[in-house]
């Protein structure tokens, strides 16, 4: 991996990133194959990394957009996502180009996948999701109806009731990403357009490209991007606004959740260990339902097994939700492991093998910590997994116990 | 880091030669034709195509061909646990696909357990019981589905009256009945042999030791022309069913080269299925069938039956159109560059960039390089390939709405 750390000045851009110096990385692996060729750091941003194009042809941009949001501006994110998309979807029918948004639990993803030869239109199409939001059309009305209908879901039905409580003890004060009804409610054009100034800002972006093209290419193509720097402003730390009371939902079943802090978010160990209790579950469990989910959340990843049954199975059900843990680590034993070592590393390579997965991995993994090397690093801590560590760490989350929700007829 | 696609296709050894890595060479003094273009990839993909399918299945023992490809997949993923590669295998009525997509340092280890299990291990009478059961299961669920039906009524309308090419490709209840291990052995030896077939490998192989070698062989000489038929025909099918489903299905002459052929089917379908959809639409393809005698350009529908009539004017009249108005000069590379986006990017997975350049193999002798293919397209093109068309073949399954079309009222 090359770093160009280069100085991007008004007026002088490509001069000045011929002059840029290329330092070879300290963990420089030929044979990598999440490793970025490039990193380019322009002064006012954003970031730049290039990746070898995997794809004859095809160019894929990742433009990753840190944002907080503050507990009075919970769902905006989304709102911004919902915005965002609808322009990006329009401008991209012309050309046949694919284009996506994702809220993360960092910030906003766009991207953008077409044929190399509009790779410039494809880089247009970024400049545009992360341009001033339309919050005056009737597109911003529409959007946070769509949302609105998403928050009473994690309200009205059982398993969002269950996952919704899960993650609110897990991370408590930490609002959701679609919001709630009452920030959603609050959440108007202007706030709306305070977060995207605040957030949208070109230094705080960080841009993941897979394609056969030239690095002055990519930051001429990226140049003043985003909001204008000077509107950066804290976000409000306002409380919350008060949510109306909210009753039971009606359910015919009983659901029973418990979850687990496993470690750092995307640590490969969560992964292996969802894995391990999902084989778990399957193999010794009948007559209930169960899930096995991996959160991340910004700080931290989140395992959490959420089960359902009628009532003649409602006993067994919560014993095997509770037993899960505990089962697993009496069946662990080097080939499990390994098992579901190889299971995780098999989902990681066929998620990056188009230039589209590739850009999503590399640059998903980077969100959190901002390292380029991170997506590299994962996998290699993944292949280091065994029996002996993943025991320290069920036996660490079986010491400390889970946090658990249910919802029952 | 140096990357390269090797692209080979093998002909008298195509399963004998150890993928060690493949080399330009090897393929090259086999006699069989080699192409290799720079790709940098994250994965290797390698298709394995062989010219035998469904329409192959012994008579009273359809189903055998797919049978045994769910066999070999279960039994080589079982292999293949240890390590992160995945493999599939799919029937087609006139070929079998095998695809592997591995990690690029542990691709030679999965290939070789691929393909001592493909040809060379005894077949699993224990799975072929238990994919034999699944199947039956699933083709007794379906009993009775009018789309089974029209599925069948539209393969035999594709094809000459008889041709083993229209056999339902799962097989019947009673063949798969009949069908044992033996079988799908005999199968086996008989047409995964080592003499036919074409295979790609996409990813970051180096090949050794040239990167680019031109074919030392020349292509196949052409078959003379053909088409599928030459007179339309129109079967209509009224049944107690809720939606109506639609076939209009043309042929085109064996020898019109395939990526203008995919031009027409992309505009046809973007003309007949935009975003947003229209609201009297369940669904609508729009695909390339490849039958014994040439290609089909081929449209399937769903539709609400009160529109029916309306769809079915609207798809003739399309490619009619397509046949007599040249696209506007600055209209017409709008399109293009819309079909050129859909194209590479249904390649993006690098096992689907392998399946198709297999096809391109077996049916060309030569591999497309899309990318230039496609931007050479012209409105006079388009129009000449829409003129080559022949007559279609109507198939619709529906409500019989009676004379007045409104059907049944409350």
């Amino acid at each position: 991996m090359r770093l160009v750390f280069a100085a991007l000045l008004a007026g002088g851009l490509l001069p000045r990133v011929a002059e840029a110096q290329a330092v070879p990385a300290p963990e420089y692996r030929p044979g990598s194959v999440l490793t970025p060729d490039t990193v380019l750091a322009p002064l006012g941003g954003p970031r730049i990394v290039l990746l070898s194009s995997p794809g004859v042809g095809v160019a894929a941009l990742r433009l990753a957009v840190p944002l907080r949001e503050g507990p009075t501006e919970a769902g905006a994110g989304r709102l911004l996502r919902e915005l965002a998309l609808e322009r990006m979807r329009t401008l991209a029918r012309p050309v046949g180009a694919q284009v996506s948004a994702a809220r993360t639990p960092w910030g906003l993803a766009y991207s953008a996948v077409g044929a190399t030869a509009d790779f410039e239109y494809l880089a247009y199409l970024l400049r545009e999701a992360v341009a001033p939001p339309d919050v005056t059309g009737p597109s911003f009305a529409a959007a946070r109806l769509r949302l609105q209908g998403e928050t009473a879901e994690a309200v009205e039905t059982p398993s969002g009731r269950v996952a919704a409580d899960l993650r609110s003890q897990m991370a408590p004060g930490l609002p959701p990403l679609v919001g709630t009804p009452s920030s959603l409610q609050a959440l108007d054009a202007p706030r709306v357009r305070e977060v995207w100034l605040r957030s949208h800002q070109s230094s705080a972006m960080t841009l993941v490209v897979s394609a056969p093209v030239a690095p002055e290419v990519v930051l001429a193509a990226t140049r003043g991007i985003g909001a204008p720097e000077e509107s950066a402003a804290p976000a409000p730390g306002a409380p919350a606004p008060a949510g109306s009371r909210v009753g039971a939902p009606q359910t015919l079943r009983s659901w029973y959740g418990e979850a687990w802090p496993v470690g750092p978010p995307r640590d490969p160990m969560g992964t292996v260990l969802a894995f391990l209790v999902a084989r778990q579950l399957r193999a010794g469990s009948s007559g209930i339902e169960a899930s096995v989910e991996l959160w991340d959340l910004p700080d931290r990843s989140v395992l959490a097994i959420v089960g359902s049954s009628w009532a003649r199975n409602a006993q067994a059900m919560r014993r095997a939700v509770s037993d899960a843990l505990a089962a697993t680590r009496d069946a662990l034993d080097e080939g499990a492991v390994k098992r579901a070592v190889t299971q995780a590393r098999r989902e990681q390579m066929m998620a990056a093998r188009t230039p589209a997965g590739l850009v999503t991995v590399v640059g998903r993994a980077m969100e959190a910590d901002g390292d380029p090397l991170s997506a590299e690093r994962d996998l290699e801590a993944l292949r280091t997994v065994d029996a002996t560590s993943m025991r320290d760490l069920v036996d660490r989350l079986l010491r400390q116990g889970p946090r658990t929700a249910q919802a029952r007829p | 880091m140096t990357r390269l696609a090797a692209v080979l296709a093998l002909g008298p050894t195509i399963l004998g030669l150890a993928l060690a890595p493949v080399s330009a060479q090897e393929a090259d003094a086999h006699g069989s034709h080699a192409v290799s273009s720079h790709a940098h990839g994250t994965v290797v993909a390698l298709a394995l195509r062989i010219p035998a399918g469904s329409q192959d299945d012994a008579p009273g023992l359809e189903g055998t061909a797919w049978l045994l490809a769910r066999v070999l997949e279960d039994q080589v993923a079982r292999a293949l646990e240890s390590t992160a590669a995945v493999f599939t295998a799919s029937v087609e009525r006139a070929s079998t696909v095998f695809t592997l997509v591995a990690d690029p340092t542990e691709w030679e280890e999965a290939w070789n357990a691929t393909d001592s299990l493909l040809l060379h291990a005894p077949l699993d009478p224990g799975l072929v019981e238990r994919h034999r059961s699944r199947l039956l299961e699933n083709l007794a669920f379906e009993a009775d589905s009018p789309y089974r039906e029209f599925e069948d009524v539209a393969a035999a309308l594709l094809t000459e009256p008889g041709s083993p090419w229209a056999r339902p490709p799962r097989g019947t209840s009673t063949s798969l009945a009949a069908l044992g291990t033996a079988d799908l052995e005999r199968y086996r030896a008989r047409y995964h042999r080592r003499d036919a077939g074409a295979w790609a490998v996409v990813g970051p192989v180096v090949p050794d030791p040239p990167a680019v070698v031109t074919p030392s062989a020349p292509p196949a000489p052409p078959a003379p022309a053909d088409m599928a038929w030459v007179t339309g025909d129109r079967v209509d099918l009224a049944r107690d069913v809720t939606s109506t489903w639609m076939m209009v299905a043309y042929p085109a002459p064996s020898d019109l080269p395939r990526t203008c052929l995919e031009l027409v089917a992309h505009l046809l379908e973007e003309d007949l299925d935009p975003t947003p959809p229209a609201p009297d639409r369940y669904s609508v393809d729009v695909r390339i069938e490849e039958t014994r005698r040439g290609p089909v350009l081929l449209v399937e529908a769903s539709v609400v039956p009160e529109a029916a009539a309306d769809w079915e004017a609207r798809i003739l009249g399309l490619v009619e159109n397509m046949a007599t108005e040249p696209l506007a000069d600055d209209f017409f590379p709008w399109r293009r560059r819309r079909f050129r986006a859909e194209r590479l990017l249904a390649e993006s997975p690098p096992e689907a960039e392998a399946r198709r350049i297999t096809a391109d193999l077996l049916r060309d002798g030569r591999v497309r390089d899309l990318g230039v293919e496609i931007w050479e397209l012209d409105a006079r093109t388009l129009l000449e390939t829409s003129r080559s068309l022949g007559p279609p073949r109507i198939l619709v399954l529906g409500p019989d709405l009676g004379q007045d079309g409104s059907g049944a009222s409350w």
